[in-house]
């Protein structure tokens, strides 16, 4: 090795005779410390990071809306004829002229004027493929339940409204048709219970998470939905048989099995 | 820290630049620091890393300075054991730019010159002359210094 860079390494220390300014620490530590610029400069970052993220959510809602709006007019349209058709099959005592086929498109417009707010209130299989993907959807992001009396809270409530509806449908008579001419109708309400009851699993499964929590929400309100249209449609039926009927003739009477 | 930014640097000044530079670079990637023992060389690393750079912004290289390459190092004789360690400071500080970074890491750092080369964007040979040139400047002024000084 070189002997002058020899005898240099081994006197490094005595070398080092120059002392460093008095305020060299305090300046090291100013700037290390985060001024008010700094604390400025992060709630700018964050404000425009909410501004971009709630931009983002309101587009990805606006798609999604139109989305599903083109979903339920496409699917209900489809439906509103397969019922049109059933209405002609069962057609021995159409001359009430208020067919399961009107019925249907009323619901079928219904539905699509109230927007993705109803997503899935149309029939049955459509509902049960979309509250599929959102379970998919759930299941990639696995949670613990949080709060496991909100179910139940929730539960009460719509069950409770459910209940309600129910009995008065089964208590009131059909003096047009019978239980079949209305089981697009109940079909519809089973394949709805079916579909709670696969919620209501995943939440076992899985915990209760939003999503499932709104999945749960959306089935009881078309359950609702469903039966307060049922209703609508009984009640339009016996309505134009009353006004045909002579005063004293009688009606056969049927009562619905939902 | 200081004694190798003023090494490096030439002046108290950039110096202290330096050294807060190389700090507050050091405090900053901290969490980066695996072993805690390996502190000082970390930090020293730093701001010899921090010197360079300076250098590589402030320093001229001449075309002229890469044919200075004179072997001295064997010829001469240890003309620096009498020297006081003080004095040698003063006069590395005092040397050219360009011939000071490499002297100062070459001969205090303990880097290799392709290391310089590589670090200091210049070639091998270039830190070679420039480390002659530096080690015959230091003899001259030293010798002159001390002979005046009696």
């Amino acid at each position: 090795m070189d002997k002058l860079k020899e005898y240099l390494l081994s006197h490094q220390a005595e070398l080092d005779v120059d002392p460093p300014a008095n305020d060299s620490w305090e300046n090291i530590a100013s700037k290390l410390r985060p001024g008010p610029g700094f604390s400025r400069r992060v709630i700018g970052y964050a404000a425009a990071a909410c501004v971009i993220a709630l931009a983002g959510a309101g587009l990805w809602m606006v798609m999604q809306g139109k989305k599903g709006s083109a979903d339920i007019a496409k699917h209900v349209t489809g439906e509103a004829e397969k019922g049109g058709a059933n209405g002609v099959a069962h057609g021995p005592k159409a001359e009430v002229g208020q067919g399961p086929a009107k019925g249907v498109a009323e619901e079928a417009a219904g539905a699509v004027a109230q927007g993705p707010a109803k997503v899935g209130q149309g029939p049955a299989k459509g509902g049960a493929e979309e509250a599929g993907g959102r379970r998919h959807k759930a299941r990639a992001r696995r949670r613990p339940a949080e709060r496991p009396d909100e179910i139940e809270a929730i539960d009460k409530s719509y069950s409770s409204l459910i209940d309600y509806q129910l009995k008065k449908l089964r208590a009131t008579p059909l003096y047009a048709e019978d239980g079949h001419y209305f089981s697009f109708y109940t079909e519809q309400f089973k394949q709805m219970d079916r579909d709670e009851q696969q919620v209501r699993n995943d939440i076992k499964t899985y915990g209760l998470t939003g999503e499932f929590l709104e999945q749960l929400i959306n089935v009881y309100q078309q359950k609702l939905n469903v039966l307060k249209n049922l209703q609508t449609e009984i009640n339009k039926m016996n309505n134009k048989v009353r006004e045909k009927q002579s005063p004293s003739g009688k009606a056969e009477v049927h009562y619905l099995n939902i | 820290m200081y004694n190798i930014c003023i090494r490096m640097t030439g002046n108290a000044s950039d110096a202290q630049d330096m050294l807060q530079d190389a700090f507050i670079d050091a405090f900053r990637h901290l969490g980066q620091l695996k072993q805690p023992g390996a502190f000082g060389g970390w930090l020293r690393r730093i701001t010899i890393n921090k010197c360079i750079q300076f250098s590589k912004n402030h320093v001229r290289w001449s075309s002229l300075d890469q044919d200075e390459e004179t072997p001295v190092a064997d010829q001469e004789s240890a003309w620096w054991l009498n020297v006081p360690l003080a004095l040698v400071q003063e006069e590395i500080k005092n040397l050219p730019g360009g011939c000071r970074e490499v002297f100062v890491l070459f001969a205090l750092e303990d880097f290799g010159h392709k290391e310089i080369a590589r670090d200091l964007g210049v070639s091998e040979s270039t830190s070679k002359s420039q480390y002659q040139r530096a080690r015959k400047l230091l003899r001259e002024r030293i010798t002159k210094k001390v002979h005046l000084d009696g």
